[in-house]
């Protein structure tokens, strides 16, 4: 039997909280290995938030934003699904800030959402002709006379391989490859209300249909093969030297298979979203060997497997190593509240935290732990907690109780411990059981002082001081 | 050719404004990468591995290395124009045939004609809208400086961002420059009040190696303003959570919330309600910046920003609106700004780039290279510093070469108001183009100009002859006529009788309750702000009531005093003031009596006559050394027979109209007193009425050497009644409790004495509160005397003991009791 600890960290990191439900279920499996498979045991569409109820941009915008998170917190039976989408909307980054049309962005993410444990090659492939990244990275201005080398760039430095594992001849021989690949509307597909927005538009006239020497390799020497002229540099980056596959040219890495060095950049990746800390080498060369398997090639979820099975994952370094970014947090607050994201989330508050879904700040995406910190970002999640103990209270004074995810504690329940310090002080472990939280030791003497000193009608600021409880900051 | 599409100006500002850096994280290299470092190169210099090491660098909550901004310290005001300022149309060249060529394509025309320009002299003229910038240079307070720029212009608003906010034009930006000038001003001090972006989030200008600015909000703060007594007691749940036991992360993130509940406490005051504020964002982020400069927090930089100056399209409409609001923004700074303050701040500009000369054909112009910049201030050489680019010869996409280095621009910032030290913070040009035509704080006739009226502000104090400034039942100094139920009276201090009308920070001030028609208290805190939920003096019909209080004085130079219940009329009588400026430090000392007439204890045995004069040696007894020039005792009357004061005098004057203590027949009555010794280091105690006894008890002296005051805003510390800073149940015979203070309600770690006002009721029988220095043996000394149904006040001057903390004890009987901070000494 696995020990619950574990089960409960492994499902804060996979699943965003450990529920109740699910810890209870994990731990009952023979093995560590068997709870990670369950977690990962991803089967059916995770659905879409069209229709869209509004044809206006920024409603829109709040809507997916609302599904989204609701799934995270609420309705996904698999939130491996969302997190994994979550990991890839901060690696493959785009933002609506720029990119413009919340559809394309809609468009983008439920790729992510749906492929996100498929295979890295395809999410790639198909993330780089999405409408969004095309404008995000300026592609879709990428042309023979006029190279933009934007996204040529990105896609090496920032998405498969990491900086310095490339030449500039590389950069430009990427950015000629992906020439020619522009946004358009499809001919007579103007019913914007439902949904219609731009679409890759493929212009052979605009592409560059040379072969180009990219990574020691010769490619695009198909000149009828435009369109696939882009994916050629993934399928080198990814592929096997023995077959296709590149070599690093320079630097530290020169030498080496491209596509150990990718599968050792995303492994990094991974490895530091999911467990917080720098991976050992020895996790390094696991991850990388499991993503380069011929079995595997790139299949995602026998890599993330790998990651989450890996006896490091499991250490105490790594377990006291996440602080909830401001995504998680929320998901966290609405999880343990029952909340919905309507109601609990509003953008201002997520941008007083400094995170805000479908906006990350620019194409590296989001960092971890310390980039979080501050007074002023946690300054917006007390902010935070406030709103979203505003509607866990609801109809509290008229009788109706405090609404937790676990249950309603009732007034009338509150109030019976008006006269008893030890009773104010037992409700603190009733509201966190309600919240589906364990609490640590010292946390809960600050709060049991708390409770045992306030009056029964203060008793519900418990909710808001278990919100910001370092308890419901780290993951 | 055509220009680069990159990454737009908001993405860059997101990522430039950074609440963490990873040092390991790819993104990292991929930043220095951007801004021309390439991998690896000039991470961090000397930052350790350790995230933890960085994003609070050992930040003491409310600690306050720099303390207070001195009398000719230079506070400077950064003002972001991100996008891309069209200089030429900021400041126009008005005679220049290129400009107006250049500026014309097809039927568009983007130059403003002479005669639309505020004219500075025949060559040049300022974009209609600026005209409070048009005053400043009238006023000869505002230097252009011309064709601020690098070489080799990155036009990239993301990286050219980098370079102007790091200092580093083509360099690293892992620090920005005033991160750096942070670094060798607070010396790897923690201070979260000397640099500060009035924003959501620190950006890279304000981060250094070790120090970083704070970021605070440009809207009233919320979580962790409010002063009551529940909403204390949750903040302390919050700050006990930390235990370092769970892990690193868990700490930071406790100590986060508490870092956020004590800025918001620290700058709550200073903030009008959010319906107040200007609705256009930039002009409310510089009237904040002139609040928190009057506040006199410490700041000595502040920083704000706002953005769509990226005028590729509809440029005349778009910069019109951007310069409207940079006027009304610096406009509206300056009616906020204290006078006194305005030899003491300037304000400089920057943005990322200028704009092309040539107008393009989308009515707009696009990413530049050298532009003016504006510094401007009453101590600003006023004129032209640097040199105009010529427009000659430019076509299409030429840009303008710059003529003044952005590193001399920043240097001359540095060296000429900053107090230097540009050669550590900037390579490269340093030459200082000498803006300044006075220092900091100097005015034209060479005399430094006082420092204004401040709530805080580390001071020392001034003891003056005792004077009465208001009376509600004469009228003197306010309204004739009581307070009624839930009144405020404002109560002007600065300028009033002995008290000057700048540079006060705190007053020390009986405070009379008389004619109470009920049970009541006031609550007195400073003028201009919120009121507290605290209290100073307790009441009831038939017995006035003195308190003393030390307590800020507010930005407006008052106090307030708000009346609780029924009407009551009230007297404020003066005893001194404290000021930054020059004055008596405090040393505490752990109690001591001082002298006792009933058993001859320091003085002569036997009772005090009518009016009969007793001198007193303070100075050689008790602790207080030869020199002390005031001595802070607690002077209680007892054995009384008949309704009377007592009154302490300085040997050598003759004893003003005003009183210590006042006590009726029976009463056992305490008053601290801050009292100035004679040349000889005496008292004179006297006091009306028959026979009496009187107590005095010292808990410390002023002097030429020792510690300064700060005041705050007060704030609840203890009530044992709600469980606050100690169990909900009375202190007695078996229960003293030990209360710490370093680090709570305001007061920092490093605080050495506290000034709390204590308060007992629920009093079971006759008996006294005594508060020591936790870790020390009960002192024979007492701060208030109770009797049962009374709710008694008094004011305490308490050195803290062992781990910051304080002992409250009632060795007779049991009492509630309720400690309110007003301010604290510290080195």
């Amino acid at each position: 039997m696995p020990d619950p600890s574990d089960i409960a960290h492994l499902l804060r990191r996979t699943e965003f909280v450990a529920r109740p439900g699910r810890l209870a279920a994990l731990s009952a499996l023979p093995t560590r290995e068997a709870a990670v498979d369950d977690v990962l045991s991803v089967t059916g569409d995770p659905g879409s938030v069209l229709p869209f109820a509004s044809s206006t941009d920024s409603q829109r915008v709040v809507q997916l934003t609302d599904f989204w998170l609701n799934r995270m917190a609420h309705d996904s039976p698999r939130p491996i699904q969302e997190r994994m989408a979550l990991f890839w909307h901060g690696h493959f980054c785009s933002s609506d800030a720029k990119v413009g049309q919340i559809e394309l962005m809609r468009r983008q993410i439920d790729l992510f959402r749906r492929d996100g444990l498929g295979n890295l090659r395809d999410l790639a492939i198909k993330t780089s002709t999405t409408a969004a990244m095309l404008r995000y990275l300026d592609n879709n201005q990428n042309f023979e006379e006029a190279p933009n080398q934007n996204f040529g760039r990105e896609l090496m430095e920032l998405f498969l391989l990491g900086v310095g594992n490339y030449t500039e001849n590389d950069v430009v021989a990427c950015s000629e490859a992906w020439t020619g690949h522009a946004d358009w509307y499809r001919p007579g597909d103007d019913d914007y209300d439902n949904g219609a927005a731009d679409y890759l538009f493929y212009g052979e006239a605009l592409h560059d249909s040379d072969p180009k020497q990219f990574l020691g390799r010769t490619i695009n020497v198909d000149p009828d093969a435009g369109i696939q002229h882009g994916a050629e540099t993934i399928h080198v980056m990814l592929g096997d030297p023995a077959a296709d596959g590149g070599v690093v040219p320079a630097g530290p890495n020169a030498g080496r298979p491209s596509r150990d060095v990718a599968a050792e950049f995303l492994s990094r990746k991974l490895w530091r979203f999911f467990a917080g800390t720098e991976p050992s080498p020895a996790v390094v060369e696991h991850l990388r060997n499991t993503a380069t398997h011929p079995a595997n090639d790139f299949a995602i979820r026998p890599w993330l497997r790998a990651l989450l099975t890996h006896p490091e994952f499991y250490t105490p370094a790594v377990k006291q190593a996440l602080v909830r970014s401001p995504i998680d947090y929320v998901v966290a607050l609405l999880a343990a509240s029952g909340v919905r994201s309507e109601q609990g989330t509003p953008w201002w508050l997520m941008e007083a935290m400094g995170q805000r879904p479908l906006f990350p700040p620019n194409v590296a995406g989001w960092k971890h732990n310390g980039y979080w910190i501050g007074a002023s970002a946690f300054g917006g999640r007390a902010a935070t907690a406030r709103h979203v103990a505003f509607y866990v209270l609801g109809d509290y004074w008229d009788g109706a109780g405090m609404r937790l995810a676990g249950g309603t504690l009732s007034r009338a329940e509150v109030e019976a411990t008006a006269d008893s310090p030890a009773a104010r002080q037992a409700l603190v472990g009733r509201v966190a059981d309600l919240m589906q939280i364990a609490l640590t030791p010292s946390t809960r003497a600050a709060l049991d002082e708390f409770a045992g000193n306030a009056a029964w009608w203060e008793l519900h600021d418990l909710v808001e001081l278990i919100f910001v409880s370092p308890e419901m900051n780290v993951a | 050719m055509t220009l680069h599409r990159d990454i737009s100006t908001a993405d860059a500002l997101a990522h430039l404004h950074r609440r963490e850096t990873d040092p390991h994280a790819l993104d990292r290299r991929r930043f220095l990468q951007l801004v021309g470092m390439g991998a690896g190169g000039g991470l961090l210099g000397g930052a350790s591995g350790s995230l933890l090491d960085w994003f609070v660098p050992g930040h003491d909550p409310s600690a306050w290395a720099a303390g207070a901004v001195g009398p000719n310290d230079g506070i400077l005001v950064i003002v972001g124009m991100y996008g891309g300022n069209d200089g030429l149309n900021t400041v126009v060249p008005i005679a220049d045939g290129n400009y107006y060529d250049q500026r014309r394509n097809g039927d568009v025309d983007l130059s403003i004609a002479p005669e639309n320009t505020l004219a500075l002299d025949s060559a040049t003229g300022l974009n209609p809208h600026l005209t409070e910038f048009k005053r400043l240079w009238d006023a000869g307070q505002l230097a252009i400086v011309e064709g601020v720029g690098y070489g080799f212009q990155d036009l990239s608003h993301f990286n050219s961002m980098a370079y102007w906010m790091a200092g580093r034009p083509h360099g690293p930006a892992g620090t920005g420059w005033i991160g750096r000038w942070l670094d060798g001003y607070l010396a790897g001090r923690p201070d979260l009040y000397a640099a500060a972006e009035i924003g959501n989030s620190v950006p890279l200008h304000l981060l250094g190696t070790q120090s970083r600015g704070t970021g605070v909000p440009a809207e009233p703060p919320g979580w962790g303003s409010a002063t009551d007594t529940r909403s204390e007691r949750g903040y302390q749940a919050v700050r006990a959570m930390r235990t370092g036991v769970h892990g690193p992360w868990f700490d930071a993130v406790a100590k986060a919330f508490g870092d956020s509940f004590d800025v918001a406490a620290t700058v709550a005051p200073y903030y009008p309600p959010s319906a107040q504020l200007p609705g256009e964002p930039i002009v409310a982020k510089l009237e904040v910046a002139a609040r928190l400069i009057n506040a006199n927090l410490g700041l000595r930089v502040l920083t704000a920003g706002w953005d769509d100056f990226d005028s590729h399209a509809g440029q005349p409409v778009m910069h019109t609106a951007r310069m409207h609001e940079l006027d009304a923004a610096v406009r509206r700074f300056y009616e906020v700004l204290h006078p006194g303050w305005a030899s003491r701040v300037t304000v400089m500009t920057f943005s990322e780039f200028g704009r092309t000369s040539h107008a393009n054909h989308g009515h707009g112009t696009d990413h530049g290279s050298a532009a003016p910049q504006f510094v401007f201030g009453a101590n600003v050489a006023g004129g032209f510093y640097g040199e105009r680019p010529s427009l000659a010869g430019l076509t299409q996409w030429d840009r303008m070469p710059h003529t003044v280095e952005m590193t001399s621009y920043y240097a001359s910032i540095i060296d000429g108001w900053l107090g230097g030290g540009a050669g550590d913070v900037l390579t490269g040009n340093l030459e200082n183009l000498h803006l300044f035509a006075r220092p900091p704080g100097v005015l034209a006739d060479g005399t430094t100009a006082p420092l204004p009226t401040v709530i805080g502000g580390r001071s020392m104090l001034v003891p003056v002859a005792p004077a009465r400034v208001a009376d509600t039942r004469s009228g003197l100094g306010v309204a004739a006529g009581p307070l009624g139920p839930g009144a405020t009276l404002k109560v002007r201090i600065a300028g009033a009788g002995p008290v000057p009308a700048d540079g006060v920070t705190a007053v020390v001030a009986n405070v009379t309750t008389v004619a109470a028609t009920e049970p009541h208290y006031f609550t007195v805190y400073p003028g201009g702000t919120a009121r507290p939920a605290t209290s100073n003096i307790n009441s009831g019909p038939g017995r006035p009531v003195p308190n003393l209080v030390l307590i800020g004085v507010g930005l407006d130079g008052a106090i307030e005093v708000y009346n609780s219940h029924g009407s009551a009329h009230c007297l404020v009588d003066v005893f001194g003031y404290f000021t930054p400026g020059a004055g008596d430090r405090f040393t505490p000392l752990p109690p001591a009596r001082l002298f006792d007439t009933r058993i001859g204890h320091g003085v002569r045995p036997g009772p005090l006559g009518e009016l009969e004069r007793i001198e007193i040696a303070v100075a050689g007894n008790a602790g207080v050394p030869p020199g002390a020039t005031a001595v802070a005792l607690n002077l209680t009357a007892t054995d009384t027979e008949a309704p009377g004061f007592l009154r302490l005098t300085p040997t050598g004057r003759e004893p003003a109209e005003t009183s210590n203590v006042n006590f009726f027949a029976g009463d056992v009555v305490p008053n601290l007193a801050i009292c100035r010794l004679g040349p000889d280091g005496k008292v004179i105690l006297d006091g009306a009425g028959p026979a009496k006894h009187a107590v005095g008890d010292v808990f410390g002296y002023f002097g030429a050497a020792g510690e300064r005051l700060q005041c705050g805003t007060p704030r609840r510390l203890l009530d044992t009644r709600e469980g606050l800073g100690a169990a909900k149940l009375p202190i007695g015979v078996d229960r003293a409790i030990t209360v710490t203070v370093a680090g709570r309600a305001g007061v920092p770690a490093d605080a050495t004495a506290v000034v709390l006002n204590v308060a007992a009721t629920s009093v079971s029988a006759p008996s006294f509160v005594t508060v020591w220095p936790a870790g020390q043996a009960m002192p024979g000394t007492s701060n208030l005397n109770l009797m049962p149904g009374q709710t008694i006040a008094n004011l305490v001057i308490c050195r803290l003991g062992a781990g910051g903390a304080l002992t409250f004890a009632n060795p007779l009987a049991a009492c509630d009791v309720i400690a309110d901070v007003f301010g604290y000494f510290v080195p």
